[in-house]
């Protein structure tokens, strides 16, 4: 099938089999290879992306739901090769180890903020609950999204 | 001020920020062929035929395998901790052992077509009785799992020392329980994954590996595949964690590099998590029957275990030495003079048990600090006290433990101390008292650690693995702007020692950390190194670092020195610059004497050009870390569930390289040991089918189930040139008994006996209503 899908603000016309998740339009057609994939069951949330301003697993969502649909990913944030805000406070809080998770973790945390720019950190951990990190034990993480009030928007 | 000790920023962050990580799936090479794998659905049976005629007609198939087919063309899998192993090829060959084993491979232009291939594959299988549980493997009459060694049992240590016979003969009080440490996963966020590019014309192959020391792994893959190691190279990227379950070498991946060599293509595989769980390595897995003898004042007198180790059906790199580090470890930090220790290890027909962060130690804390938890309570003795009366006092040091251990640092009543107070142990009791009058079960509960670590001096009983380095290497390469390469033979799966070696490095030379650039995991460019596991990166790693870095300024102060006209050693390098001693005008800076180095126009043929140096740093000995922690809980009776409100982590690192990297350290081994005290459990039935092999059914702890963690630390540089200890397994050990002390504390009004985790509410509720 044919689809067009706004990634990071650029127009991609793209020709895949219906069956193909986004994640792997993502990571294999347009070589986006920023957003993982960490398990078979949408449990991790490795492959966050923002889909039209909302925080969805990329692994449940058939590329064909995303035509005509505006897509966020990792690399759409590094403005000019700075990091945004959110970046820059994973970076300060020692937020990420492996780095594994963390694509998945930034564009959840970022779909949330946006909603609510200060919230407790009871709402950041039950808002992060979908993304599993095995290596930080997530306080790390909780106090970067918590001193981000403005997480930062695609370029 | 100095780099190390400073929180500064790791230099890994930006990029894998930005999406710029690099991982086995993120490398592509074209005309890659991609794997599959056939894989048993029984723990033990016959492959009585295997037909992979419709496989290899789907589209898009390459190439398809079988171990029967494919018997006597592939290698044998050799352990790297016993010379007996069982028999391993990548694909089985007419037996398989456990749920999972790999039968058959099947090669495809895309992974979705080879998915769809190797659904297509027919195998045929005649089921044999299997065994799971350890205890009875070891009756005379259990099945199997290797006939022709004739018994499950793969060996038995048993050490008696001191006199504990005797102690229990006088105890005045003999506590005895038995306690299981489950099986588990290491489940690191990024599964396998494997790309193997051979060269067939000139017999190269570069293997993009998943894992956590490529120098052994490339060593072994030689000696298994009879290459060149010359032309064999193993790059580890980035590695999306591994936790020791990236240590091995695994049959599919060897299947992988075989098929790679066969057809001279590359092969990539990337394992989904439902393969990881079944055919990626488990730990833990054993049960204790323990006794504690104490004298009437509390006082341990001996601590005798006898407990089973199930390793599952096959050898693995470490597989039957894991359980051997419980051992010498059940002691802790606890002065007992007398120990009966017996460990037997069985075969099973389930996965390999492996290295799994804190293996071993983990299991010997677990078991030790719930023993003396039910000695307070059958004492009735306070929990801290009891163990304050127990711990090995600082005027004790240095201390041999029964086992020959001799710890020299650390002071670990008052790490416990820290822990009571942080907790605000003082107000517990009153709190506990008041929640149970409106009905609310709140416990708390204390455990210490003592992690041995950094393995291992090459040729020391800790290190017994064959081409297994106990020692790291760098080499670090300054150009002639005066900024380096570092290149480590540390492979981290996240640990940021790149970091921590740019800071020791910067140190050294005198330089900012930004101009100290770090490079691992790639046998091509890096000197024969260890890799990363067993807390060993500072400790190691760091010391590899440091030395080369101390070589190299050594050879600056000789070419300073003849730009300078002194001798060597009236040379003072101080402040980025060589300096005569008493003569502070005549200096030459970092940056002159590192391009002087290279291009030799004022000292002419004195040196050879240059400036680097090469370290191998093999440790002395190993290396001991020490902390206390206590959590505080809620049980909810009406469902079991468990809820914890405070957990505090103490710990002694010794000298800390960056503060930031250190918490993390401690942070992410507790949520560790949170997912282990309450949550994860690798589960078979009675088939020895495996249902928990998902996210959904094993259940990591998220953002929600960690609480905030309230660390401090009290340290204790240890008696090595940079001080430090380590600390990535630390959070892992205590963890799991704080928290089941702290339940056993909350239901304590119920009588109930914590001998298992992990404490879910089914388990917590069913042993409340024990009807």
């Amino acid at each position: 099938m044919r689809l067009t899908v706004a990634v990071n603000g650029v127009t991609h016309r793209v020709d895949c089999h219906p069956s193909t998740l986004l994640v792997h339009l993502l990571r294999e057609e347009l070589e986006l290879t920023g957003t993982h994939v960490g398990c078979d069951t949408s449990s991790c949330g490795a492959c966050t992306v923002i889909l039209d301003g909302a925080a969805v697993k990329s692994c449940t969502v058939l590329a064909g739901q995303a035509d005509g649909r505006e897509i966020e990913t990792v690399e759409g944030f590094a403005d000019n090769h700075r990091l945004s805000p959110l970046q820059q406070a994973f970076a300060d809080h020692f937020a990420l180890q492996c780095g594994f998770c963390t694509s998945g973790f930034l564009m959840a945390a970022t779909a949330f903020l946006r909603q609510n720019p200060e919230p407790s950190e009871a709402e950041v951990r039950k808002a992060l609950e979908g993304n599993l990190c095995r290596c930080t034990g997530y306080q790390h993480i909780v106090d970067a999204v918590r001193s981000t009030r403005t997480p930062g928007d695609r370029r | 001020m100095t780099a190390v000790g400073a929180r500064l920023p790791r230099k890994e962050d930006p990029r894998i920020l930005s999406g710029g990580g690099r991982y086995v799936d993120d490398i592509t090479v074209p005309h890659t062929a991609h794997a599959c794998f056939v894989r048993s659905p029984f723990a033990h049976a016959d492959i009585t035929s295997v037909d992979l005629r419709r496989a290899r007609r789907a589209p898009g198939v390459v190439a398809a395998y079988s171990g029967p087919e494919s018997a006597g063309s592939m290698p044998l899998i050799p352990s790297a901790a016993a010379d007996d192993s069982p028999p391993r090829t990548p694909l089985t060959g007419d037996r398989v052992h456990y749920v999972g084993e790999p039968v058959a491979m099947v090669l495809a232009a895309d992974p979705r077509s080879a998915l769809n291939a190797a659904e297509r594959a027919d195998v045929d299988y005649e089921p044999l009785p299997h065994v799971l549980d350890p205890w009875e493997a070891l009756s005379p009459d259990a099945p199997l799992v290797h006939p022709d060694r004739r018994t499950n049992k793969i060996g038995e240590i048993h050490k008696v020392l001191g006199d504990p016979d005797g102690a229990f003969e006088r105890a005045d009080h003999v506590v005895s329980r038995q306690l299981a440490v489950q099986r588990i996963s290491a489940s690191p966020m990024e599964p396998r994954a494997i790309l193997a590019v051979p060269e067939p014309a000139s017999g190269h192959l570069t293997v993009y590996l998943s894992c956590q020391g490529p120098h052994t792994l490339r060593t072994w893959l030689a000696h298994i595949l009879d290459l060149d190691e010359s032309k064999l190279r193993i790059v580890a990227p980035d590695v999306g964690g591994g936790f020791g379950s990236k240590l091995n070498l695994y049959s599919d991946e060897l299947a992988v590099i075989w098929a790679a060599l066969e057809l001279g293509i590359p092969v990539k595989w990337v394992e989904t998590r439902t393969e990881n769980f079944t055919a990626g390595v488990h730990a833990r897995d054993q049960i204790h029957n323990a006794e504690l003898a104490l004298d009437a004042g509390g006082k341990i007198l001996a601590l005798r275990s006898h407990f089973v180790g199930d390793l599952g059906a096959y050898f693995h790199f470490f597989t039957p030495v894991v359980p051997d580090l419980t051992i010498d470890t059940l002691t802790g930090n606890y002065d007992i003079p007398s120990v009966d220790i017996k460990l037997e290890k069985v075969f099973t027909n389930k996965m390999s048990i492996e290295a799994l962060r804190g293996s071993g130690r983990a299991e010997a804390t677990f078991v030790l600090e719930r023993m003396i938890e039910e000695a307070a309570r059958e004492l009735d003795l306070d929990p801290v006290e009891i163990r304050l009366r127990n711990l090995v006092a600082p005027d004790q040091l240095p201390y041999e433990t029964p086992f020959g251990l001799t710890y020299t640092g650390g002071d670990y009543p008052a790490l416990l101390r820290r822990a009571a107070e942080l907790v605000g142990y003082d107000s517990v009791r009153a709190g506990q008292a008041e929640a149970r009058r409106e009905g609310r079960y709140v416990g708390v509960g204390f455990a210490t650690y003592n992690l041995l670590c950094g393995f291992s001096p090459s040729g020391h009983d800790w290190n017994p693995m064959k081409f297994f380095p106990g020692h790291e290497s760098t080499l670090i390469r300054v150009d002639p702007q005066g900024k380096a390469v570092a290149y480590s033979g540390l492979s981290p799966q996240g640990q940021g020692s790149d970091t921590i070696v740019a800071q020791i490095v910067a140190d050294q030379l005198q330089v900012p950390f930004d101009h100290i650039t770090v490079v691992h995991g790639d046998t091509e460019t890096i000197p024969f190194g260890g890799g990363t596991h067993g807390s060993r990166g500072a400790v190691v790693g760091g010391h590899a670092a440091l030395v080369a870095a101390q070589r190299v300024v050594e050879k600056a102060r000789q070419v300073a020195a003849a730009m300078l006209e002194a001798a060597s050693e009236d040379i003072v390098f101080a402040d980025g610059s060589f300096a005569v001693a008493g003569s502070p005008e005549s200096t030459v800076s970092w940056q002159e004497v590192a391009e002087e180095a290279h291009f030799l126009k004022r000292c002419g043929p004195m040196f050879e050009p240059g400036l680097e140096a090469t370290a191998f740093y093999d440790p002395p000995d190993v290396n001991f870390a020490f902390g206390a922690n206590a959590a505080i809980v809620e049980v909810d009776i009406e469902t079991g569930k468990v809820k914890i409100l405070e957990f505090v982590s103490v710990d002694d690192y010794g000298v800390g390289i960056n503060p930031g990297i250190v918490d993390g350290q401690i942070h992410g081994g507790i949520a560790q040991g949170i997912g282990q005290a309450l949550y994860e459990q690798v589960s078979h039935d009675e088939a020895g089918q495996v249902p928990s092999a998902s996210f959904a059914s094993y259940l990591l702890p998220s953002a929600v189930e960690v609480p905030r963690l309230t660390l401090d630390n009290i340290v204790s540089p240890s008696d090595t040139p940079l001080g430090v200890r380590g600390v990535g397994e630390s959070g892992t050990l205590a963890s799991p008994p704080a928290i089941a002390n702290a339940v056993a504390d909350a239901l304590a009004p119920f009588g109930v006996r914590i001998d298992r985790t992990p404490l879910r509410p089914s388990v917590v509720w069913e042993l409340i209503h024990p009807e």
